[in-house]
């Protein structure tokens, strides 16, 4: 029996030992995910992940100016109501999937009206049931789910 | 053509109810011939299978652009090769891969063990034509890969261009022969449970196939790392993206398995906690799978939101409580032989080792699903950031290295203190010695991290080869063979032991290199007109000039760098961009000089047309090694599976002593 409670006990000092390695890493990472509906308009630092479209007007050289001083700006719509937008200015690498349209995840803080993106943070997401936009907007669009990351199919 | 494609698959699917039927009902007293009738079924499945896919890719190649997944993958102008791969390009493609793998793997089983484990088959029969009953029902009443559209595309939309190379025509099969190969492992655990012959038999029988498919994982998620880093163009290989860590979760869960099963063969502990890691196994494979096609999470990676996910959920909860409320049914029959006798000896190494990987699996799973429990919970999606999984995996990675190396030189059941001394003293010294470069490199930037692992690294590599010169030794004095033949030796009669200390010099090197570039790499911006050269972490980029270049489907751009680092010009990398003019779609093509010591990776953003270039340079150090830990991990498994010329355990009908131990 004694090696059994002794076994329970570095058992449990296991368990906790992981779930305070969990508990700590977890505290600084935390950021909301959320549309432009979503984000509060206000420079309260919170740290938020911004899903939403690119909208209409992207510069073309979207990948050059994002390495420029005066960063790579552009406009986010929400994906459900496409009149809430929200202006981003973004420096680092840019996916090769980035442009008008294209539904993106990019992380930051609001600052005077602007969302400051934090740097490289820019991931573009596949375009979802590309079938029936197809449909409805009678027009193609490029296939493609993948733009940052790995390991995926 | 989709008419018999369809038809194909409903066959397939009747097939595989029958099999299911057939099989149990073998199991009551005087139907044992059902049991060949379920097993002639596998074969009916895997020729409806076949079927389909053959259909399928015909389709492909004929650039049938009526049927949905031809005109939304493939184009007249695609590559033959590319036509045969985009099949895995769309979700119920790589559903009827999946399931295709799935009837070749049930028609392996039924061939392997037309004379063993006769009492076994008919619930392992059952089990995977079960499975397969759950895919071909997709496949034929939820998402077909036959499913036509209309009006027809007088041109298909193309296969992705990221796609289009050999990483990508290779990864997802062999992922998917992975997650596949996984489910008879946990086809023979069910049978084992549910036939009550509990010993270490059904272990036994799997243990090559738990090796293979760890080995198919092993090499799929390597080969996606690499596809990433050399296709994506942000200079990194992961990065704990939800359909990653997909991939990664039952691969932990694997690679605990893997050690645990020795465990219950020589010591017949750990049986319940192995019944528990094989149902969680391949549980997760499918959850891999949920994960990709649900769209519940935002990847990079997914396919969006389908109808798939509540199918998927619903066959993961099915297996779950059904396998849990069996184990638990037969808890009383899964006592262990032995009981731990020390916390120093190899079962205690191997406890430790799968606390940690099933540990950080928790981790990741946490990490990975905590946007969907936050909302559940506070109705505000919160995701974890990148960082919170290096931190966990850092300290977990570093333990797990540490005990890499020192489980296999610890005796089973009990180690004395004088035999420790003896063999963990070669080791030690090394790691001594490894840390003063180890110290000297993690000054600037204090990447402690980065040098325990290369001390950790230098310690766990002494203990390999002591392990082996142990080996060498004894051979070489007792039969006068030469150092050669014994090393040789080695390897052939001992595959699975040696093959394994490979697999441990590739996680070595893989941690190593994974720690040395998380800690040193540097990026920097360079913008170069023609002639100007720039200068990153010591490395000088000379602009040689740009070229632009135009044919019917794409433009590229690109330019000539010259490399130097302190006046010695050692390279020219001509990084380019891509612009597809069908879909307007960028597409990178990255530049990299690797070294030993690092990579030099160059990224063109952009060239103006007055030839202002800018670049993204990364110096990433210790690169290469990952890459090499990867093929070691290949070969070692390789060698582990390796069937002996002695006809070894097999013909002989239980390896497994009246106490269920495995004799050797």
């Amino acid at each position: 029996m004694k090696s059994r409670s002794r076994f329970a006990i570095a058992l449990t000092l296991a368990a906790v030992l992981g779930g305070w390695l969990i508990w700590t890493s977890i505290g600084g990472s935390l950021e909301t995910y959320t549309s432009p509906s979503g984000l509060v308009k206000t420079s309260d630092g919170t740290t938020y992940r911004l899903n939403g479209k690119v909208a209409p007007g992207s510069p073309k050289d979207a990948a050059e100016r994002a390495q420029t001083a005066e960063g790579l700006r552009f406009v986010v719509r929400d994906k459900e109501n496409a009149a809430v937008t929200v202006p981003v200015v973004y420096r680092g690498n840019v996916p090769d999937a980035f442009k008008d349209g294209r539904e993106i995840v990019v992380t930051g803080r609001m600052e005077n009206g602007v969302f400051q993106a934090d740097r490289g943070t820019l991931i573009t997401l596949c375009p979802s049931k590309f079938m029936e936009e197809q449909a409805k907007q009678g027009k193609e669009m490029p296939a493609d789910h993948t733009s940052k990351g790995a390991a995926g199919t | 053509m989709t008419l018999v494609g369809r038809a194909a698959l409903l066959l397939a699917f009747a097939a595989a109810l029958y099999a299911v039927g057939a099989a149990l009902w073998s199991r009551r007293k005087g139907k044992r011939q059902y049991l060949a009738s379920a097993e002639r079924g596998v074969w009916a499945v895997f020729a409806a299978t076949t079927t389909a896919i053959v259909v399928m890719w015909a389709l492909l190649l004929g650039n049938r652009f009526d049927v949905a997944d031809v005109a939304g993958y493939s184009n007249t102008t695609l590559g033959w090769n590319y036509k045969i791969t985009a099949l895995w390009g769309s979700q119920a493609g790589s559903l009827l891969l999946w399931m295709w793998i799935l009837s070749i793997v049930a028609v392996l089983v039924v061939v392997t063990n037309r004379r063993r484990n006769r009492e076994l088959m008919p619930v392992v029969v059952a089990v995977l034509m079960g499975t397969a009953v759950f895919f071909t029902s997709v496949l034929s009443f939820v998402t077909s890969p036959f499913a036509t559209v209309s009006p027809v595309l007088e041109d298909g939309r193309g296969l992705n261009p990221l796609l289009q190379n050999a990483y990508m025509q290779s990864h997802p099969p062999l992922l998917y022969i992975g997650y596949v190969g996984l489910s008879v492992p946990f086809a023979f655990a069910i049978a084992a449970l549910v036939t009550r012959r509990l010993d270490s038999m059904w272990i036994t029988s799997v243990r090559r196939w738990i090796i293979v498919s760890w080995m198919f994982l092993t090499v799929g998620i390597v080969l996606g790392s690499r596809w990433a880093y050399e296709e994506l163009g942000w200079g990194g290989y992961w990065a704990w993206d939800p359909v990653e860590n997909a991939a990664l979760m039952p691969w932990l869960v694997a690679t605990a398995f893997l050690h645990s099963v020795m465990v219950q063969e020589r010591r017949g502990m750990l049986r319940i906690w192995n019944m528990v890691l094989v149902i969680m196994t391949f549980t997760l494979a499918l959850f891999g799978t949920f994960l990709t096609r649900s769209g519940i999470l935002s990847s990079v990676h997914a396919f969006g939101e389908s109808t798939l996910g509540p199918y998927f959920l619903g066959f993961i909860i099915v297996i779950l409580v059904g396998s849990f409320a069996l184990l638990f049914s037969r808890m009383s029959l899964l006592r262990s032989e032995n009981s731990l006798e020390s916390y120093i000896s190899r079962e205690a190494v191997f406890l430790y080792n799968n606390l940690l990987l099933v540990g950080l699996a928790f981790a990741v799973f946490w990490g990975t699903m905590f946007p969907v429990l936050s909302e559940a919970v506070q109705g505000e999606k919160i995701t974890v950031g990148q960082g919170f999984f290096n931190q966990v995996a850092a300290p977990i990675g570093l333990a797990l290295l540490f005990l890499t190396g020192v489980g296999p030189m610890i005796p089973w059941r009990k180690a004395s203190m004088r035999e420790l001394r003896r063999r963990f003293a070669g080791p030690l010294v090394v790691a001594t010695i490894a840390i003063i470069p180890a110290v000297f490199f993690a000054q600037d930037g204090g990447a402690w991290w980065a040098a325990a692992a290369i001390i950790l690294g230098a310690f766990t590599l002494a203990c390999l080869v002591s392990e082996f010169w142990r080996g060498m030794t004894v051979r070489h004095q007792l039969g006068g063979i030469s150092w050669i033949g014994a090393l040789g030796q080695l390897f052939t009669r001992n595959r699975r032991r040696y093959g394994g200390y490979v697999v441990h010099v590739g996680v070595v090197s893989i941690i190593v290199a994974i720690a040395c570039q998380g800690a040193f790499s540097t990026q920097g911006d360079l913008a170069l007109r023609t002639g100007q050269t720039g200068e990153v972490a010591g490395y000088q980029f000379t602009n040689d000039g740009g070229t632009r270049s135009k044919d019917d489907h794409k433009m590229s751009v690109g330019v000539q760098l010259g490399v130097s680092e302190g006046g010695n010009r050692f390279a020219t990398l001509e990084p380019g961009v891509d612009v597809f003019t069908a879909q307007q779609q960028r597409s990178s093509e990255v530049a990299v000089d690797t070294s030993p010591f690092r990579d030099v990776y160059v990224v063109l953003v952009g060239l103006t047309p007055d030839g202002l270039a800018r670049i993204s340079v990364f110096i990433n150090p210790m690169m290469m090694w990952i890459w090499v830990g990867g093929l070691l991990m290949l070969v070692g498994s390789l060698v582990a599976v390796w069937p002996s010329r002695r006809p070894r355990e097999v013909s002989v009908p239980s390896p497994v002593g009246a106490d269920g131990r495995v004799r050797e």
